[in-house]
């Protein structure tokens, strides 16, 4: 049974809809800046959305307590959710993902709770990642299956492989999938104790990456079998046609050297795609930018290709490295490249990776896109593909 | 047909390793019952991992030994709240901690992957490797997927569920009103496999997860199993209305409460899948007053949440 990509939303950095992330990658126009922000106290490199909670409770009549990441979350997803309608004979089902869940706001329950104020327990109150997927399923009316993946940076490309798999399996008929994270002080922290923020902007797949760059935002696809398209009548975009998760199981952090988990999660999406090595046209790369990643994933990409490696680019130095939405924001941009039959660029790479001397594709360019690889790896060795093919 | 060829669960009873624990529970809450760690994690990686990850290493490391096979084709944990002890820990650091690098460990450990994460690197399991959270149906997400996968492959599938407590939930919990029951911990995990053998403890034949849901879909459930009355009902009793509820669905079966012995965390319901099993499988014939007179099926109605309803059905299995 065939997975049919219908529809889509995103918001990032690079803009709150579709066509304006698609404008940024046409003309090379990067969201991370040097910034500060209030969750943290230093001047970072990082890729905020353009607007804040306010500007989103306003746009989508919010008015109960929610986290940054429900709002972005819902931003996006009703974008994607665009004109569908709820349909006796359609069963729909919500995939959500995100690695802190309201973590920005319990950030600022618990600086109350420290300092021995009187805490505003309503901050807390959407501190568990599923309250994200509950209220982002709300807002769209969806009920009965809702679900929440957290999988650090795989997070949101695991969502859509478990939707791909539950409409193969004929356990629903549509399904909203993808990922939200918001900027926290929490993540950014986190990198840096991991010595991983870069402190410039980053610069994947290049010899001298030092490495990442957070962001934020939120993206969803809209997934259909056969039967939901002829009572939705809704037009397909493309086929989400191959996925596959693997652990690396070689560091809680760190990815191995031969890049394993990455080569048997790349290579198990191509075996159940049945897509042949040739027709992949673009990979869209994890390519966080940090030295482990993107020797780890190239050596993968290596193990995979060989010497007949497509061209491929990480865009992450557009949005920032976005952790559980990362893998549905590259999902849409991978929907983008077949649509436009177009490749998109990496930014800031300047010198060949020696060990592996690989060279990623740095302008927005015309392209027979046949199919499109995405991966996105997270820490805890959680490797994750998938493989999208034009109709 | 789902087989369940294993069980292992750490929690405030003594479970561990404990065939007949159901006529061992205990009314009063104790401490977290802790077996020893050594068997089944290195002990310089002891030191290093907060509570839940030594009891989800040591859960997990069990049910795959006790179902007697090499390793799991894949791994799928639930959890509600994650891995707290350690992000609580980087976020106190965060706030308290001016200027400086902090130490990155407690950010490692604080994701909620780093469950089946761990488990991935005890087991060197490169098999699939999934986090459901989805507060208090993390658990009954995480059997789902496990079926669907058995229902793609043949294989053994390690599932379980691990949620944390840590000091600093019980004002949050307080203001909630969800502290009628004391906040605890509990792990559990399980082998699933699509195939029956000698290991095989019970037959799980459904589970259901549903937000939003409408009053009569533990009647939907069972007609759907073509079942009309199980032997025994095991109901989260958190809610004293919805527990009522539960009862006069079913006049004259025994209904028995399981978040009073294991306490309220947000998978407990993987403590009544094992408890549950336990019943069946040493023909308990009673517990807390409630007279249990047949040990065939068993539904597990969990509502610890308003709004969200866990439902499983377990069999007897008998060769």
């Amino acid at each position: 049974m065939n997975v049919y990509v219908t529809g889509m939303g995103i918001i990032s950095a690079i803009g709150n809809n579709v066509a304006e992330n698609l404008s940024s990658l046409q003309r090379k126009k990067s969201g991370i800046r040097k910034t500060t922000l209030a969750c943290h106290t230093q001047e970072i490199f990082a890729a905020p959305v353009a607007l804040t909670d306010d500007d989103l409770k306003t746009q989508y009549q919010i008015r109960q307590p929610h986290s940054r990441t429900s709002l972005l979350g819902i931003a996006a997803a009703t974008e994607a959710w665009g004109k569908n309608t709820h349909l006796p004979n359609v069963r729909t089902g919500f995939i959500g993902s995100t690695s802190v869940g309201g973590m920005d706001k319990t950030e600022s329950y618990y600086r109350q709770v420290l300092a021995g104020q009187p805490a505003d327990f309503s901050l807390v109150q959407t501190h568990d990642s599923g309250n994200t997927s509950e209220k982002i399923a709300k807002h769209l009316g969806i009920t009965g299956y809702v679900n929440t993946i957290s999988t650090a940076c795989s997070s949101a490309a695991n969502a859509l492989m478990l939707a791909a798999r539950m409409l193969q399996q004929g356990h629903a008929d549509r399904m909203v999938s993808g990922g939200a994270d918001p900027l926290t002080g929490f993540t950014i922290n986190g990198f840096q104790s991991l010595m991983i923020y870069d402190q410039e902007w980053c610069k994947p797949f290049d010899e001298n990456r030092n490495g990442l760059n957070l962001g934020e935002g939120a993206a969803y696809l809209v997934l259909e079998n056969e039967k939901s398209l002829a009572e939705t009548g809704n037009k397909p975009l493309c086929l989400l046609k191959g996925w596959n998760n693997a652990a690396d199981a070689y560091h809680q952090t760190a990815s191995s050297p031969e890049g394993k988990g990455a080569t048997l999660a790349m290579q198990r999406a191509i075996d159940i795609s049945g897509v042949a090595l040739k027709d992949i046209s673009y990979i869209n790369a994890h390519g966080t930018g940090t030295k482990n990643n993107d020797l780890s994933e190239s050596v993968a990409l290596k193990n995979i290709f060989g010497n007949n490696l497509p061209p491929f680019s990480s865009t992450k130095a557009f949005t920032g490295h976005t952790l559980a939405a990362a893998g549905a924001i590259e999902a849409v941009f991978s929907v983008l490249s077949i649509i436009h039959q177009a490749i998109l660029p990496g930014l800031n790479y300047q010198t060949i990776m020696s060990e592996t001397g690989l060279t990623p594709v740095t302008e927005y360019q015309s392209y027979p896109v046949n199919a499109v690889l995405s991966n996105s790896f997270g820490f805890g060795g959680n490797n994750s593909s998938l493989l999208f093919k034009k109709l | 047909m789902y087989y369940i060829q294993s069980a292992a669960t750490i929690c405030h009873q003594p479970t561990f390793r404990n065939n007949g624990f159901s006529k061992q529970l205990t009314a009063e809450i104790s401490a977290l019952i802790k077996p020893d760690y050594k068997p089944f994690i290195n002990p310089s990686l002891i030191r290093r991992m907060s509570e839940i990850l030594r009891m989800s290493v040591t859960c997990g490391s069990a049910a795959v030994q006790d179902a007697c096979i090499n390793n799991a084709d894949a791994i799928i944990a639930g959890t509600g709240l994650g891995c707290l002890m350690d992000t609580e820990k980087f976020l106190n650091n965060c706030i308290t901690i001016q200027g400086g690098m902090l130490p990155p460990t407690s950010f490692i450990q604080s994701t909620h992957n780093t469950i089946a994460g761990q488990l991935s690197l005890a087991l060197s399991n490169h098999g699939y490797n999934m986090t459901h959270t989805q507060n208090s149906l993390s658990f009954e997400y995480a059997l789902k997927d496990a079926m669907l996968m058995l229902d793609e492959n043949s294989g053994n599938i390690l599932v379980g569920a691990a949620d944390e407590y840590i000091e600093p939930l019980n004002p949050v919990a307080k203001y909630f009103e969800l502290n009628q029951l004391p906040l605890t911990s509990g792990v559990g995990f399980f082998i699933l496999s699509d195939k029956a053998s000698t290991q095989t403890k019970a037959i799980l034949a459904d589970v259901s997860a549903d937000y939003d849901s409408s009053q009569d879909n533990v009647l939907n459930f069972l007609n759907r199993n073509n079942i009309s009355v199980p032997d025994m009902i095991l109901a989260d009793g958190f809610n004293a209305d919805r527990f009522e509820n539960v009862r006069n669905l079913f006049n004259g079966t025994p209904v028995i409460s399981y978040s009073q012995y294991c306490g309220m965390y947000a998978t407990n319901s993987a403590f009544a899948l094992h408890l549950a099993m336990d019943l069946m499988n040493e023909k308990t014939s009673e517990l807390s007053g409630v007279q249990i007179r047949k040990h065939q099926s068993a539904l597990i109605v969990n509502q610890l949440l308003p709004g969200r309803t866990g439902l499983l059905l377990i069999k007897n299995y008998e060769a």
